[in-house]
């Protein structure tokens, strides 16, 4: 615990932040160009500039190590009030190098796709700019070495977040989800706020470093009760920037924002910030079990009500943002069995696999002039070739086709979630099996069976900037899970060397955890049934799709549900909408109209009527003052003579 | 009754009779006389304060005070005739434009 490390000090990762940021100032400010490719080359090489910085730092500094001391970029003091001091530190640590590594990489791909993307665009420059801008707040996310940092990055990511959902801000529709999307989130950061005010007078530490290694634990010189409630407050902000429930409702409607920022932002990178923070702090977490049953639950049950909803849902972008909610449910649900390296395993894996879909999504969507109704497509796979092989494998990683990306992740949740208990394993095993069955579905509607409208029957293959990037990308969700892999299979565990490695010595485990080590026979076992689960259905769903001519959508009680979201949204509308609109009414009746304005018309009126009573005294006769005046010297002289 | 009473009791009856004019007559012209006759009442207490005291600086001041009076009284008589010949009247009662 009070083991010293050693602190190597660099420049160099300030340049991580500031070539995106520079980016953003030039396409925005400077340049403002409407030329699509000048836009989209200056972002995508600051991007890319980024990227290969990231590179470095990780082949200089190590990624897949066990012994590792502290790498900080001491840039400068943010503001020092009082004991509160807050550097703007920079931090690298292996766990940041792989998020670094993630973010940059795809943030890159996901511009050269979006150049591609965005070529028929009146305005390319104002995207470009603020891609670049989301590219930077998230690095200062990632980068800070202290909470204050991190929060700046978190609301930064909120911003861009609202500014290219509603980039098409001619449609009303837009520009109501990118309010939603602002509201929900600042819901949620205010437990963030909460968090640091209580930091501040109870720790009186940001910095990560001395939080997860003084107080975590029993040692700690806090009482548990001020942990415990920073972390609930931490885990609530999770749930607004990472959409469970109950602030999960931002999410789907973000897709109304152009398909390369769904992709970016909105499933591999911003989505996933609060299951990072929740494992740059894990030890605390681990320091206090209570809050983990909390997210276990809450993790089960945005995993199982989004993929409910999205067995149902028509638009294919639809689909995939409620499958990205129902992952983001999974990863809770790891961190919630105290199981923080699977967790940031499937950020990791989802990162890949989510934004080749959203891109393959963003393709097809292209190709079909801009319908996203599954229901109209059909056909696709003999006119898109590239796209239809490219999502066909983000699909197989999803469901956890064997030895892709997402099996590899997803094997390893079940697993620690088998650890924890059957019946967790068995509920998120059900929840792995609906998302066989909607991704298979949305797969087949799209690309399989006929042509249902005549767009899918001109349906154009994309550009080499739109397939290349998916091509990469598809590379990514087959490989990137061969970095950690189940005993039984290979034997790999780089992340898990590199997230252990960025605890600061901690260990990192559950206090009064008695998980269960699994047998090799278990781990076999488990694997079978979750693998031949997923197939299974995933081929069900498959056949029943696929020759589907006539009818595309059951109808009965439950898909009623599903598709009309259970109501979340009219039922958040009556219990908080209205009676707060009903409260803001009311308020503004009474105490605006009422108290402040009744107020300052009683002292109107009576200025009024005084000023109207005393010019009767102004007569404009000069002698009626020269009265005045000898009858105030009369008083004054009487005064004088007599009463003092 | 010495000489200085009756100069003080002078004084004070002279301002005393200007007040009264300023207050009840209505001619501007008249009014500004009363305003003179003020003005010369407290000229002669001053002297006559000055004298018991033994000073010559009433007197000196007076004499000020005086040739100030004789400007004053030029500027405000020029200024009647120049109100005169916008409407034909210097009755005081006529100039009511600043009622409230």
């Amino acid at each position: 615990m009070d083991q010293v490390f050693a602190v190597e000090n660099t420049s160099l990762l300030r340049w991580i932040i500031l070539f995106p940021l520079m980016g953003a100032i030039l396409n925005g400010l400077i340049l403002r160009s409407k030329n699509v490719k000048l836009s989209g080359l200056v972002a995508t090489a600051a991007s890319a500039i980024a990227f290969f910085i990231c590179l470095s730092l990780v082949n200089s500094y190590g990624i897949f190590t066990e012994d590792f001391g502290q790498v900080l970029d001491p840039w400068f003091t943010w503001f020092s009030v009082g004991r509160i001091h807050v550097p703007f530190h920079l931090e690298y640590t292996p766990l940041t190098g792989v998020m670094l590594l993630v973010i940059t990489g795809i943030g890159t791909l996901i511009h050269i796709f979006a150049t591609g993307y965005m070529s028929e665009e009146k305005s390319p420059f104002r995207f470009f700019s603020y891609l670049n801008l989301f590219l930077a707040a998230m690095l200062v996310l990632v980068l800070s070495s202290n909470l204050v940092g991190v929060f700046l990055g978190w609301e930064g990511v909120g911003l861009c977040s609202y500014l290219l959902i509603g980039y098409w801000y001619e449609d009303n529709e837009n520009t109501a989800a990118g309010m939603k999307a602002f509201v929900t989130n600042r819901i949620g950061d205010l437990g963030f706020f909460v968090a640091l005010f209580l930091l501040a007078a109870y720790v009186g530490t940001f910095q990560i470093s001395e939080l997860v290694t003084i107080f975590a634990g029993e040692s700690s010189p806090v009482e548990g009760g001020v942990i415990l409630a920073v972390l609930a407050c931490i885990f609530w902000a999770s749930t607004g920037k990472s959409a469970q429930i109950p602030l999960y409702v931002w999410l789907p409607d973000a897709m109304a924002g152009p398909t390369p920022v769904s992709a970016l932002i909105h499933a591999a990178t911003m989505v996933t910030s609060g299951i990072f923070v929740s494992v740059r702090l894990w030890p605390l977490f681990a320091s206090q079990p209570a809050v983990l049953d909390w997210i276990l639950w809450v993790g089960m049950a945005t995993a199982w009500l989004a993929a409910l909803i999205a067995l149902s849902q028509r638009d294919i972008k639809k689909v995939l943002a409620y499958s990205t909610v129902s992952q983001l449910g999974f990863m809770f649900v790891a961190l919630g069995v105290g199981a923080p390296v699977a967790a940031f395993f499937h950020v990791v894996t989802h990162a890949f696999f989510k934004a080749l879909l959203f891109l393959g999504a963003g393709s097809v969507i292209h190709g079909m002039h801009h319908d996203q109704d599954m229901f109209n497509m059909g056909g696709l796979r003999n006119k898109m070739p590239q796209t239809h092989a490219t999502f066909l494998i983000g699909t197989l990683a999803i469901i956890g086709f064997p030895l892709t990306a997402g099996f590899f992740s997803k094997d390893m949740i079940l697993a620690k979630a088998f650890e924890h208990g059957p019946l967790a394993w068995g509920l998120l095993l059900l929840a792995a099996v609906l998302t066989a069955f909607y991704m298979l579905r949305a797969y087949t509607l799209t690309f399989w069976g006929e042509a249902r409208t005549e767009h899918a029957k001109h349906a154009h293959e994309s550009s080499l900037w739109m397939a290349a990037p998916l091509m990469l990308l598809a590379a990514g969700a087959l490989l990137v899970g061969f970095m950690e892999t189940p005993p039984i299979l290979f034997n790999v565990h780089g992340l898990e060397m590199a997230i252990k490695a960025s605890w600061y010595g901690m260990s990192g485990e559950v206090v009064g955890h008695h998980g269960r080590h699994l047998s090799h026979a278990t781990e076999w076992i488990l694997l079978l049934v979750t693998s031949a689960a997923s197939l299974s259905v995933a081929y069900f769903s498959y056949t029943k799709f696929r020759d589907q001519k006539s009818k595309l959508s059951a109808s009965g009680f439950a898909v009623e549900l599903s598709q009309n979201k259970f109501y979340v949204d009219e039922a958040y509308q009556i219990v908080f909408l209205r009676p707060l609109s009903w409260v803001a009414a009311r308020t503004w009746k009474f105490i605006d109209v009422y108290i402040i304005n009744g107020t300052l018309h009683v002292i109107r009126d009576g200025m009024r009527i005084g000023g109207q009573v005393l010019s009767f005294a102004h007569t404009g006769n000069l002698q009626t003052y020269a009265w005045y005046f000898a009858a105030a010297v009369a008083i004054a002289l009487v005064f004088v003579n007599w009463v003092v | 009754m010495d000489q200085l009473q009756f100069l003080t009791a002078m004084g004070i009856t002279i301002f005393g009779m200007g007040v009264l004019g300023f207050l009840t007559r209505r001619s501007g012209i008249v009014a500004l006389m009363c305003l003179e006759l003020m003005l010369n009442g407290v000229n002669l207490c001053l002297v006559s304060f000055s004298h018991i005291h033994g000073s010559a600086d009433g007197s000196a001041l007076m004499m000020l005070i005086v040739l100030v009076a004789a400007a004053e009284a030029a500027l405000a008589l020029a200024l009647f005739v120049a109100i005169f010949r916008q409407s034909s009247s210097v009755e005081l009662d006529d100039y009511r434009m600043l009622k409230g």
